[in-house]
């Protein structure tokens, strides 16, 4: 139905031509889904706008030719790419909290597209958009349909941003990751709701995304892009059992594994090679030496309300108490709101707690000023999600990772400090060249690295890693993972880890609390959580992560 | 240190013809008020050397003219070339150090506002938004025409330029605090913020430390224009007769002197000043709007 041949696309800026895609041919049938993967970069959304003539400004595709149904797309001018556009090919975008219009009912907004595409009288639409919503399992949809998108979930609203790109009844879907803004059990109906419609309707779907389980959950075919050209593509269960390519090789060993604990994720050495990947063995820890306990830790939001209402105040976190042993790492997971992140700020001290205690190597912090606090500050370093905002951007790295050095005086004079940052920095795998260098010119798995070796710097006990790999790509993410692992072994380092992530949690964790909506739902050892959860709510979180075991080879 | 970012500032300067033209007329202008004393063969400002026998002479390449005069002289044999460049370096110097009073008002304001938020925040920007609903100018002329009035002749001589700085500070701050506080808001968003709090830093060291150098660069291309701004103020000032004194003219001061002979046929005194002012003032707007391109990521 669809088919791209050979095309190349540049875009022009400030700086010259900069190519985002290369000779990338692929095609798509009725009925089929087919997956365009890729890191960060890769060029896979650009084709996905190339499809429907939308590229960004400066963009144009310089070479090949798009045929959709035996028509090439790109000799088409702007009335007839409009009439092709969401009549014919529609797409589905990533963000559902920005793809509606807020100042709009639902209602006018689909039975717009929907008058539009098809012709059909006010009445017809909007029982034709009731269907749709019905189609989309949205409750009660003949009185939804007149509410507004901020009264629905976000969930919700990608089924109705779902529900508008099929009413046109398009041949052709293009759904920029549609789930990467949702959690794992929203993530997973939504894929299977996606998956029934192209049973039922007979559309093409070019699913473009980062995540190898969502690739394997519900792809047909799967074609793996790099540095905006095609690696690899063909059906997704031989890419995922027997890729051919090194970087399809690598980027799949890299996806953490749900099912198994690894010593190590399988990240290729210098030649290029993947070691085999090893079973991690259970570790014990002595249950006298613990390093910071927890006791019905309570964190209260007060919202504020105006100056006649008084709002009511939000409970973040309700009572927990848990007790990490030195060295082991113990997981924080939940879904969004669950109290996880306020968790651990609460514990380093970013928000003021409401009850219970917090003891870091017997001394009770909670109860401390900042003043009494700071010698212990040292010992307690905290990693953040996003390595583009937690490195100031006009700080050199030296001063950056220097900064502890400097705060706690932990260094004599300049050159001690530039011999400590030297060696932070060739600890997590970085050289001395990029002391005299800025945050912007380094990668996301770069300035991660960096992060952690800043945290390293006053050489702490206890490290809380907040989604330490969340913003990062896969195979990047993989080697930043093994990097806290080894540093935990080489430093005896106890870690908090947080994550939404449940492989990677797996990976990284002795122990195991559920949270959910700010209370414990299980704690656990992590092998026992993942292979016998006895909460409901855990057993239906780790049903619902995307797996990619079934293609996997043994061993 | 930062040769990353100059070399791809400098590749977008040597890309942009019109930065690179209005940059040089900017050098130029500052090097003839610099070097205003070599340059000329007299000094505008000093009585002494001024002949009333060459009073009104018209540019040299018009009938009467004297090649000692290339521009012509006023009624009182002050030779208008030098007087062009005796007068951009007070514009010049007055703009500058206006400019930095704003900044350094309204940055300063700006951080508080943006940092400490509550009362400080909502006194700052209540005072911006009072400030704001007054033109620059009316502001500007009320503070300098008010101490004006209120000091001796003598005195005006030697204190009435810190007055116009003072004035025309005091008229563009809120500017700088707007544009810091927002962006000051932004930044205390960042995770390094909270990696620095998470460090068990003050909020002084944060604020200085980290939010400053992060707010400067929307500081450094508004204040640009704001230069621009603030030397047509002082010309404003002067030509109305609020500035300095005629004794020691500045662009202004030399327009509105001028302006008495314009009717005479002496065009020259007023003219070519004029031509000097907006030359400075459009090379400056040029640039800054250059700057502002070259400074926003979005455009790489």
């Amino acid at each position: 139905m669809l088919e791209v041949n050979n095309i190349t696309i540049d875009f022009a800026s400030r700086r010259g031509d900069v190519r985002a895609a290369r000779n990338v041919s692929l095609t798509v049938e009725r009925g089929e889904i087919l997956g365009l993967v890729g890191e960060s970069g890769a060029g896979k959304s650009t084709i996905g706008n190339a499809v429907m003539g939308l590229l960004e400004s400066g963009g144009a595709v310089t070479k090949g030719s798009i045929m959709f149904e035996g028509e090439n797309l790109l000799d088409m001018d702007d009335s007839q790419m409009r009439a092709v556009r969401g009549r014919r090919i529609s797409m589905i975008m990533q963000d559902p909290m920005t793809a509606l219009n807020p100042v709009k009912t639902i209602a006018d907004q689909i039975t717009e597209t929907i008058s539009h595409n098809l012709g059909l009288n006010a009445k017809d639409a909007m029982q034709d958009a009731i269907n749709w919503l019905k189609k989309m399992d949205i409750p009660n949809p003949e009185e939804r349909i007149h509410h507004y998108p901020h009264e629905f979930s976000g969930g919700q609203r990608q089924r109705i941003v779902i529900a508008m790109a099929l009413c046109g009844k398009p041949d052709l879907v293009i759904a920029d990751e549609p789930t990467t803004a949702l959690d794992v059990s929203v993530q997973a109906q939504i894929l299977q709701l996606i998956k029934k419609l192209v049973a039922e309707t007979n559309i093409g779907i070019i699913l473009v995304t980062h995540n190898m389980g969502v690739v394997a959950e519900v792809t047909d075919r799967v074609a793996i892009m790099r540095y905006g050209e095609l690696v690899e593509i063909g059906p997704t269960s031989k890419i995922l059992s027997a890729p051919e390519t090194d970087y399809a090789k690598m980027l799949i060993a890299s996806v953490p594994p749900g099912d198994t604990k690894l010593h190590r994720l399988p990240v290729p050495t210098e030649d290029g090679t993947l070691p085999p990947a090893q079973a991690a063995t259970h570790r014990d820890f002595d249950e006298n030496d613990i390093i910071l306990k927890v006791k019905d830790l309570s964190i209260t939001y007060n919202p504020g309300g105006s100056m006649f209402s008084k709002s009511e105040p939000v409970r973040a976190l309700q009572n927990l108490s848990f007790d990490l042993p030195r060295g082991a790492s113990m997981g924080l997971v939940g879904e969004s709101g669950s109290g996880k992140s306020t968790c651990a700020r609460g514990i380093i001290g970013l928000t003021p707690t409401s009850g219970g205690q917090v003891y870091f190597n017997g001394h009770e912090i909670s109860a401390m000023s900042e003043k009494q606090r700071r010698p212990l500050r040292p010992a307690m370093q905290m990693i953040f999600q996003d390595p583009y905002s937690s490195l100031n951007k006009r700080m050199s790295i030296l001063d950056i990772i220097a900064e502890p050095i400097r705060f706690y005086g932990l260094a004599n004079n300049r050159t001690e400090i530039e011999q400590q940052v030297v060696s932070l920095l060739e600890r997590v795998g970085l050289n001395g060249d990029a002391l005299k260098r800025f945050p912007h010119q380094f990668s996301g798995g770069q300035r991660q690295r960096i992060a952690v070796a800043r945290t390293l710097a006053s050489k702490p006990e206890l490290i809380i890693c907040d989604e330490p790999t969340s913003a990062l790509d896969v195979s990047v993410q993989a080697a930043v993972l093994n990097l806290i692992k080894d540093l935990q072994d080489e430093y005896n380092l106890s870690l908090l880890f947080i994550s939404h992530d449940l492989p990677v949690v797996r990976q990284m964790c002795d122990d195991i609390i559920v949270l959910k909506q700010g209370q414990l739902v299980e704690m656990d050892q992590t092998d026992r959580i993942f292979d016998n959860p006895q909460a409901d709510y855990t057993k239906e979180l780790i049903q619902l992560m995307p797996h990619m075991d079934d293609f996997k080879q043994a061993g | 240190m930062q040769k990353f970012l100059q070399h791809n500032i400098v590749q977008d300067y040597l890309r942009t013809p019109s930065a690179i033209l209005s940059s040089l007329v900017l050098v130029a202008i500052i090097f003839c008020a610099i070097f205003a004393g070599y340059i000329t063969n007299q000094n505008p400002f000093d009585p002494l050397q001024l002949d009333l026998m060459d009073s009104q002479i018209p540019p040299v390449w018009l009938e009467y003219g004297d090649e000692r005069f290339i521009f012509g002289t006023d009624e009182q044999g002050r030779d208008v070339l030098a007087a062009l460049f005796y007068g951009s370096r007070l514009s010049l110097l007055v703009g500058l150090a206006s400019v930095l009073l704003s900044c350094f008002i309204g940055i300063g304001l700006g951080l508080a506002a943006g940092f400490f938020r509550g009362t400080t925040d909502t006194v700052v920007t209540r005072l911006a938004d009072l400030q704001m609903t007054i033109p620059g100018l009316i502001v500007a002329l009320m503070l300098a025409g008010v101490i004006k009035s209120q000091i001796s002749m003598e005195m005006q001589e030697t204190v009435m330029i810190y007055v116009v700085i003072l004035a025309i500070g005091f008229s563009d701050w809120p500017k700088y605090a707007r544009v810091t506080r927002s962006a000051v808001m932004i930044e205390s968003q960042e995770d390094y913020v909270l990696a620095a709090r998470a460090m068990g830093a003050s909020p002084w060291y944060i604020l200085f430390k980290h939010v400053l150098p992060n707010v400067m660069r929307s500081n450094i291309v508004i204040a640009t224009v704001g230069l621009g701004i603030a030397i047509m103020l002082e010309a404003t000032l002067s030509f109305l007769g609020a500035g300095v004194p005629v004794s020691t003219p500045s662009l202004g001061t030399l327009i509105r002197t001028g302006s008495n002979f314009l009717f005479a046929g002496e065009w020259w005194v007023v003219f070519f000043p004029g031509l000097m002012l907006i030359l400075t003032v459009f090379s400056i707007n040029i640039l800054g709007d250059w700057l502002r391109d070259a400074m926003n990521p979005k455009l790489d």
